[in-house]
Formats: structure tokens, sequence, C-alpha cells
């Protein structure tokens, strides 16, 4: 028997895990060898005593602590990587806002408020721009709420500019001004808050809370837009 | 009848374990769509199993808090590249070793051993000692035969060391072993016997049949 047979042997013994097969080919190696039979009963006591004095799980010291560290790290890289690189880092980040604002909604203004939340490119300063004015937008991710409603956009050179097109609405009076404001970071709901949302100057820009029925409300932050 | 009650312990642990990855594979999902709160469960729920593990590893609370810390937020942060035909335990248990394994190699790059830990012995009395208060659950890996045992451990490679730990004390399988450390499951088990040998031979006092 080779060496690396005789190690897979022994560790299958001590672990229990030898199939029949291999247990003949283990008493046929022990009955010519008694040795091998002594070293792995006392390797398998020794482990006995490693199982009995060494916990499996030992929670951190002041755990709670432990676990609301992670959220506000979590909370601080996601905006750093924001800041830093909006188009990737808002795919990711925005995923839950994104699933629970596609609850059914019926209002075609919400439609509207949802795709402004998406669209990153304002400089500082520029919080109260036109959406549709800037040539600096650049639109990420666009989506409704109501599945009756088809939204695309797409770089328009004549405009030069990134256009919203929505199809399934009413007409949008031409006096309705859309405007949308620029977010930099956000951070998720926790249980102790809903998802915030906060512009190039940490300032909060748009909160969104849950109804009792689970449905996305817009707290008046969003509603000035 | 002794066999009895190991089956029926078995099955119940199977059991729990399968509806462990049933519940986690919720929470994955729904952290993956950006729950906070799903995610926090799923620390809530591992963070005992990561922090034994790394605090054995390491030997040091402090350094242990802080790379238990590191590997859920590496967590946070690849889980949408997490499949969801994976084991979670499996997968932040793999996060938990490579984020260690970094450590203690930048820790030996700096030359900065964890000389009072080749020692034997960790001065809890020492300016930088971590200021955690030792826990009733640490009572009895702090008694004089955990000790020994601890030390043992600690003279071990991290590779024979990293097997030994994920195999006895937290139970995984060769085949999970092999997905955690990132190799083959022959090796795993060759590890596996060589640091049975260096242990029994550490200990071989303690082993009444010798």
């Amino acid at each position: 028997m080779n060496q690396e047979r005789k190690e897979q042997l022994v560790t299958l013994w001590i672990d229990d895990q030898l199939s029949d097969a291999e247990r003949a080919e283990w008493d046929a190696a022990v009955a010519s060898d008694p040795s091998m039979l002594e070293e792995a009963k006392a390797a398998k006591n020794t482990m006995s005593m490693l199982k009995s004095e060494i916990p499996a799980t030992q929670e951190p010291p002041y755990a709670d602590f432990f676990n609301s560290q992670i959220q506000k790290r979590i909370r601080e890289e996601n905006s750093a990587n924001l800041q830093n690189n909006p188009g990737t880092a808002a795919t990711f980040s925005l995923d839950g806002i994104l699933n629970w604002l596609r609850s059914p909604l019926t209002l075609a203004s919400a439609a509207a408020v949802a795709i402004a939340l998406f669209v990153n490119g304002f400089g500082p300063g520029d919080a109260d721009a036109p959406v549709l004015a800037s040539n600096h937008t650049v639109v990420e991710t666009v989506f409704t709420p109501d599945s009756a409603i088809n939204v695309t956009s797409k770089f328009d050179e004549y405009a030069d500019a990134h256009v919203i097109l929505l199809d399934g609405i009413d007409a949008i009076p031409e006096d309705v001004e859309i405007r949308g404001k620029s977010v930099a970071s956000w951070a998720p709901a926790t249980k102790f808050g809903p998802a915030r949302f906060f512009d190039a100057d940490g300032k909060l820009a748009y909160v969104l809370h849950p109804t009792p029925t689970g449905l996305p409300h817009f707290l008046p932050f969003v509603r000035d837009i | 009848m002794a066999s009895n009650v190991l089956q029926s312990e078995t099955q119940s642990s199977d059991e729990d374990r399968a509806a462990r990855r049933e519940r986690d594979a919720e929470l994955v999902q729904e952290a993956q769509a950006g729950k906070m709160d799903a995610f926090d469960e799923l620390v809530t729920a591992y963070r005992g199993n990561v922090y034994a593990m790394i605090v054995n590893m390491v030997r040091n609370e402090a350094d242990a808090w802080d790379l238990a810390q590191d590997t859920f937020v590496k967590a946070w942060k690849a889980l949408p590249k997490f499949e969801a035909r994976s084991s979670f335990y499996t997968w932040i248990y793999r996060i938990a070793h490579n984020v260690t394994y970094d450590w203690l190699r930048k820790k030996k790059v700096q030359g900065d051993e964890l000389d009072d830990l080749n020692s034997g012995q960790i001065d809890m009395a020492a300016p930088t000692a971590p200021k955690f208060d030792p826990k009733p659950d640490q009572a009895m890996a702090n008694s004089e035969l955990g000790q020994r045992i601890a030390v043992a451990i600690e003279q071990l490679s991290d590779d024979h060391r990293s097997v030994i730990l994920l195999r006895e004390v937290e139970g995984l399988s060769y085949d999970e072993i092999a997905k955690v450390t990132e190799c083959s499951t022959g090796t795993v088990m060759s590890r596996l016997y060589y640091a049975r040998k260096k242990l029994q031979d550490t200990l071989k006092d303690l082993n009444p049949d010798r």
C-alpha cells in the first residue's frame, strides 16, 4: 500500500467515512500492519479532546454592535462607490429600491418620479436643473412601476441629450415641468428607518417609506420634483 | 439503543441544516435585492461560526473581530455574484478563510509574527491585549487542557490549522473544506492526516492510550 492510500484510509477511518470496500481494504491493511490501527486510534482520541475543548461557535464581543458596524461600513462603501463611480455602483445598490418600486402604482406621475430618481450626471449646484436640458445628464436606469407603460431611453444627437420615452401614458401637458435632483448617495431602509437619498452636498433629497400595505410612499421631498 | 439515539440526533441535525439552508437561500435572495434586514439576519446566523473560526486561526479577539467584520462586508459586496445553487455557509467560510489568510500573510511579510502566541500564552494584562472580557463559553478553552490544545493548534502551519478547524471544530465535509480552501479533496485529506499526526505527537502525553 502506498503512503497516499494509507493517509486516505486512516483519515476516512478516523472520520467514520469508510465505505464497505474501503473497510475491507482497511481490515486487510491493519492485519498486516497493526501499528496503523494504533496510530489511527490515538489520533481519533486526540481529535475527540480537541472537539470537546474548542467551541464551534463563539459570539463576537458586543454582537449587536458588530452587526450595526457592518451596516455602517456597507453604507459608507455604497456612498463612496456612488461618488467615485456613479454608474456601476448605482446599478447594484439601487436594485432593492427598484424592486420595491416595481410594486403596482397607478399614478402616471409616480412613473415620472421613479424615473427622475435614477437620473445621474448633474454636477454640484445643478440639483434643480431640468432633467432633459443638461447635455451632461446620462440616464442609467429607467423603469416604470406600471407594466402597461413602456419606458426606454437613448441619446438623441439632435437634442444633444438623453431622451426618456414613455409609451402608454397620456400626453403630459406642456405646462408640466419635469425636474429632478441628483442622487449622490443613499442609505438603504433598515429596521430603524426608511431608505434615504442624498444629494452631492449630503443633503436629504428623497425619502421612500412603505405604506402599511407595503406600497412605496414618497415623502414631501419627492413631491417637490 | 445508543445507536438509535445517535441516529435520531444525526437525522435531527440534518433536518436542521436543511432548514437552515432553505432559510439562507431566501435571505440571500432578499439581500441580493438590496434588503439590509435580510443580510443582517445572515450576519446574525453566521457571525458566531465565522468569528470562532477566525479567532482560532489568529488567536487574538480584537483582530478576529475586525477580520470577521471584513468577511461580512466583503460578502455583501460579492453578493451579486453569489449563485443560488451554492451553499451560503460554505461561501461565507471561504471568504473568512481568504480574509484570514491574507491577514496572516501580511503579518508574516511585515515580520510582525504573533510572538506572544508562539510563546504559548496570551498576556491579557499587556497594554496591547484586546480589551474584551472572557466569555463564559471561553472558560473551557481557557482551561489548562484547552490551553494545551490551543497551543498545539497554533503550532500547525496555516494550511493544516485551517483544515483541522474546519473539519474537527466546524464539522465541514471533505468536499466543503475543498471548496473553502480552494484545493482538491485529496489535498484536504492529506493535510488532515498530517495535521492530526502532528497534533497527536504534540499532545501524546494527554492521550490515555499512550
